[in-house]
């Protein structure tokens, strides 16, 4: 098994519930910073773009 | 090697459904793999070396995460806000070199000679007495180290989320059990590959919240000016005890950087199975490697914490620690002492919100749960190959051993949830151990240093070295005392009047160390020298460094290479060393 697969899969599936979260939760009264962002959204977006980088070596070494 | 035992500061996390969910989806997959593993494992070789089939950057990074338990992402933050910058010697000076002396010298003997475990090394180099010595020592001290390492987490989810102890013991015990009895040592190392980005990944927003509250790297470093400049160097201070740490270079140097982190990091079979399960000698030999790049620069996650929650905190009136209008503050003890221990959960309390707190709660839990699956994979190796195997069942066939293996995985698991309730009942009891183990410990680099690169060390002098030097760091202990401590398990116990005092905890343990290795390597000399030689040449080749081919590095690019990329590695943690002066 390539572990590469397993790590994609998980964090695409952790930053799409990061990304909803920072869509649907709003802001969050703990960080000032999410008056303007919201931190789930980027780092949502950042677990996504790793996972999905580790699922398409994962996909790239199998063919 | 334990961790400090938590912890009573008011500190609380409320984690919300998304939290959980996150949590979950982790456990989820960490038993997922186990399951997908389990065909892969059908000969003990499978079991507890995964095969030799690991590649190099996998073996690389789980090398690194067994070592990510509960010290070091609790301890080295609470370091942090303790000691400052000088936390960072633990990684540029107390295991970046060692790894690359693992690499370049020691992996190939370890690798070449086709033994299953350190053990086994002891015993084809030198005997069985010294392998039954040290295989004995080491199961022994896993099984502890786990039970702590479970303690710990037990404790700690029922001070933040207000679990129950003993379903949290229960719990994370059986989803440990799952993964390492289905997928064997492959399964350790993937989860702990997992847990590695886990802790980046959800380290990172942290470190980032953090410097932005205290205004940035600069904003850091002029606050630390302010409080304490001691806290912005990691040598400045160090030319006398006078520093936080109460440690001076000497003891730093050869106490940390060469006899412990030595000692840990080139012979703790923990660490060193990892590079043995890669599919190469090159893949070996890259491992440790590997592992030491994201190691150098793995203080920004963390140590900077600890320092930032330093920087955030007035500690103008020692007794009552209040914020200074950041809205962040250590949290205090019963008596009133900050709790360092806290420092990263309440950093991720403070500054997390729902969602990010999940991911960073999960990646404080898997750094547990990882540091208790590998205790457990070297193990049941060892308790396997070097003790039932050896002693109580030889030449079985090897369906035999991988049901062993198994069994012993079932069996470790248990003792460590006894040693877990041990922990939280008779404290004094783990110190005891804790320190016997570490008298164990110290002389252990002395013997493979001399087993490794001088041909006419004997079984003899090995055995009798390391006993000696066991004997030695116990007496030390018995005569020193850090100040401020009683006499006691802390030392001081033969006389009560300690000719030997330090500055801290910390300077007498280097020291002891320095002393447990002189002693080793003098009477192991000695005896060597005073014996018969028990090996030959011939027994000796793939064993010992002027009687082993060295391995062909030609055609190999030079990024690949150990001894280039080594020298790169050293370079920039010179550098490192520098910068932070």
């Amino acid at each position: 098994m390539d572990i590469r697969k397993p790590i994609g899969q998980l964090f695409l599936i952790l930053g799409a519930i990061l990304i909803i979260k920072g869509f649907i939760g709003g802001t969050d009264s703990k960080d000032s910073i999410t008056v303007t962002i919201s931190l789930n959204l980027i780092w949502g977006a950042f677990v996504t773009l790793f996972g999905g980088i580790m699922a398409w070596l994962s996909r790239s070494a199998s063919k | 090697m334990f961790a400090p035992i938590l912890m009573s500061s008011g500190v609380s996390i409320h984690l919300q459904a998304v939290d959980y969910i996150i949590l979950f989806a982790y456990f989820a997959f960490v038993v997922g793999i186990g399951f997908s593993l389990q065909r892969l494992n059908k000969t003990s070789e499978d079991f507890f070396l995964s095969g030799r089939s690991i590649p190099a950057w996998v073996t690389g990074l789980a090398f690194l995460s067994a070592n990510l338990g509960a010290q070091e992402v609790l301890g080295m933050a609470a370091s942090g806000a303790k000691y400052g910058m000088m936390t960072s010697h633990f990684y540029w000076v107390g295991a970046i070199p060692a790894m690359v002396f693992l690499a370049v010298f020691m992996m190939p003997f370890y690798y070449g000679s086709k033994a299953r475990s350190v053990p086994e090394y002891l015993k084809l180099r030198f005997d069985e007495k010294t392998r039954t010595f040290n295989s004995l020592s080491f199961a022994v001290m896993t099984v502890f180290s786990s039970g702590i390492s479970l303690h710990v987490l037990a404790k700690l989810l029922q001070a933040l989320l207000g679990w129950d102890y003993n379903l949290s013991i229960l719990a994370c015990s059986a989803i440990v059990l799952v993964y390492v009895l289905k997928g064997g040592l492959t399964s350790a190392i993937y989860n702990e590959v997992l847990q590695f980005f886990l802790i980046v990944l959800g380290f990172a927003p942290l470190v980032w919240l953090g410097l932005r509250d205290v205004g940035g790297w600069s904003g850091l470093v002029a606050k630390l000016q302010e409080k304490n400049p001691a806290f912005v160097h990691s040598w400045a201070g160090m030319g006398t005890s006078d520093n936080p740490m109460g440690v001076e270079w000497f003891g730093m140097v050869f106490g940390l950087g060469f006899v412990l982190s030595f000692g840990y990091w080139c012979t703790d079979f923990l660490v060193v199975q990892r590079a043995m399960a890669a599919k190469t000698m090159g893949a070996a030999r890259r491992t440790p490697i590997i592992g030491a790049v994201p190691k150098m620069i793995f203080p920004v996650l963390v140590i900077l914490p600890g320092v930032i929650a330093y920087a955030l905190t007035d500690t103008s009136w020692c007794a009552a620690w209040f914020n200074d209008g950041s809205g962040y503050a250590i949290p205090g003890a019963a008596d009133g002492s900050p709790d360092y221990n806290m420092v990263m959960p309440s950093m991720l309390a403070h500054y997390l919100p729902s969602g990010l707190l999940g991911l960073g709660m999960t990646a404080l839990m898997a750094s547990f749960m990882s540091g208790m699956a590998g205790n457990v994979t070297a193990f049941n190796t060892v308790w396997t190959y070097d003790i039932y195997q050896t002693h109580l069942a030889p030449n079985r066939d090897d369906s035999h051993y991988l049901w062993m293996g198994r069994a012993a995985t079932v069996v470790g698991i248990i003792i460590s949830i006894g040693c877990a309730y041990l922990a939280s009942a008779f404290n004094n009891i783990m110190d005891m151990l804790q320190l016997i183990f570490a008298f164990v410990n110290a002389p252990l680099f002395a013997t493979f240093l001399l087993g490794m690169f001088w041909k006419r060390a004997t079984g003899h002098g090995a055995f009798f070295g390391l006993v000696l030097g066991t004997v030695g760091a116990a007496i030390f202990h018995g005569l020193s005392l850090a100040t401020g401590n009683v006499a006691g398990i802390k030392g001081g116990w033969i006389l009560q009047q300690a000719p030997y005092t330090y500055r801290s905890e910390m300077a007498q343990n280097f020291w002891m160390a320095i002393v447990a290795f002189v002693v080793c390597f003098t009477a192991t000399v000695a005896i060597s020298l005073a014996t018969k030689r028990d090996k030959s040449d011939g027994e000796l080749r793939g064993l010992v460094y002027s009687m082993t081919p060295k391995p062909p590095e030609e055609g190999e690019p030079w990024y690949i290479r150990p001894a280039v990329v080594g020298t790169i590695v050293l370079v920039a943690c010179v550098f490192l060393n520098w910068y932070f002066w």
